[in-house]
């Protein structure tokens, strides 16, 4: 997929996100809340 | 969010590692209310599901360094609710030092009731509750944030003419039937903002009673089994009635046994019990099991005067030796025999009990059922064999 539809996608769907999810590169996982969330 | 209703929402996920493992979303307050304790009740108010269905894969993740999840959550509640969400790829997977949960706080907004007009096959309001579901994919109100008088263990809600399930804006598909006696029928409900009112009319197939046979359930606990023993110790004959009603039983023994028998016990009267209306009876009995079964197996005891074994006031000194238990019931004008022995005891075509008892022939194609027990039946050691046993479901 084109890096622009790439980033139009998550351009579109990023705000719509309640939580985000980041697993780092030693498989380990931290949360935080999106920007759908209010704030959290 | 939506008082009880489902809603979807988007999870990012970035993923450094490439990780194709199952991602699980975790929440104490969507623990379920069944077995909770009763300070956590009014917490528990969420439920959550990870949507895994097409066009996921699946519920492990892809690999891909970004991708985005669909996750569903279900309030109990209307009003504001908070609630700690927690993420992880397998066991010990969270980020040392950083959070792997978020504590988020939502506003479900209120959501109408639907009252369900119901008449049965004579065209007459039915005071005996029909159940009820509701579709399309979710079974409506959510089995686990119910408690009594709803269960969790079975999809249906037993509601009578006149009573009431909240239901949020949607298309439904309602199921309505009162046991096996009547026909299921099933119908369209589209909810908006606003109270509805669903005219439900059952159709009855057969009328046994016709016939000179009454329908009834002689195997029911209501503790245990699949009952909760938290946050109270099992339900009430009220409880137990709308089920036995919803189902057409006209006779339903309400078993007191191992879990919680110390709390059940003070429900046995001896006599029908007060939640009963003729046609429809309700009794608690005992059925010898968690205690006193070790040596002959569950026993069902029914229509007893005296609940408590001689020597006791508890569960604790009952005879193991399960003969001595038949002959103090009998003495006492009740009925008595094996539980369990309807199904699960059938070898090469006959069951095992007729094989291993010879004088349990006379029972030969006799069928017993266990009724609307929710557990698998298992089979179980007989009592002595020369003893006169009814077979008990």
């Amino acid at each position: 997929m084109p890096a622009r539809a790439v980033r139009a996608i998550q351009a579109a769907l990023d705000p719509l996100c309640l939580i985000a999810v980041d697993i780092n590169p030693e498989s380990r996982v931290k949360v935080a809340a999106g920007p759908s969330s209010g704030g959290g | 969010m939506t008082e009880g209703g489902w809603r979807t929402f988007l999870v990012k996920v970035h993923n450094a590692a490439g990780v194709t493992a199952e991602l699980k979303a975790l929440s104490p307050q969507a623990m379920p209310l069944s077995n909770a304790p009763p300070e956590q009740v009014n917490d528990r108010w969420l439920e959550l599901s990870l949507f895994t269905g097409r066009p996921l894969a699946g519920p492990k993740l892809s690999g891909l360094e970004l991708e985005y999840r669909i996750l569903q959550l279900y309030s109990r509640d209307a009003g504001k609710r908070s609630a700690r969400i927690a993420f992880n790829v397998g066991q010990g997977t969270q980020d040392i030092g950083f959070r792997n949960d978020v504590d988020l706080l939502f506003t479900a907004a209120a959501t109408s009731e639907v009252t369900f007009k119901i008449n049965d096959e004579n065209g007459k309001p039915t005071p005996p509750p029909c159940w009820s579901r509701t579709g399309p994919a979710n079974v409506y109100p959510s089995p686990a944030k119910r408690l009594a008088p709803d269960f969790s263990f079975h999809p249906q809600v037993y509601r009578a003419d006149g009573e009431m399930i909240k239901l949020p804006p949607g298309q439904y598909t309602v199921e309505a039937s009162r046991g096996p006696e009547y026909l299921p029928a099933t119908q369209a409900l589209a909810m908006e903002n606003g109270p509805r009112t669903l005219g439900i009319e059952l159709k009855r197939w057969i009328d046994p009673v016709k016939f000179n046979y009454y329908s009834g359930d002689h195997h029911i606990h209501a503790a245990g089994c699949a009952h909760y023993t938290n946050p109270t110790q099992g339900v009430l004959a009220s409880d137990m009635m709308r089920q036995v009603l919803g189902e057409d039983l006209k006779v339903g023994c309400n078993l007191t046994w191992g879990p919680c028998f110390d709390y059940q016990k003070q429900f046995f009267t001896g006599k029908d019990d007060k939640v009963s209306a003729a046609p429809y009876l309700l009794r608690y009995d005992v059925e010898v099991s968690g205690f006193g079964s070790h040596q002959s197996g569950h026993l069902c005891l029914l229509r007893l005067k005296d609940m408590m074994y001689p020597g006791g006031e508890s569960k604790l000194h009952w005879p193991t030796l399960g003969l001595n238990t038949l002959k103090w019931a009998k003495r006492q004008g009740a009925i008595t025999g094996p539980a369990h022995s309807g199904n699960g005891n059938r070898g090469q075509g006959w069951p095992v009990a007729e094989l291993r008892h010879p004088r349990l022939q006379r029972h030969r194609g006799q069928r017993v059922h266990r009724g609307h027990h929710p557990r698998c039946p298992r089979p179980q050691r007989h009592p002595d064999p020369l003893h006169r046993l009814h077979l008990h479901g």
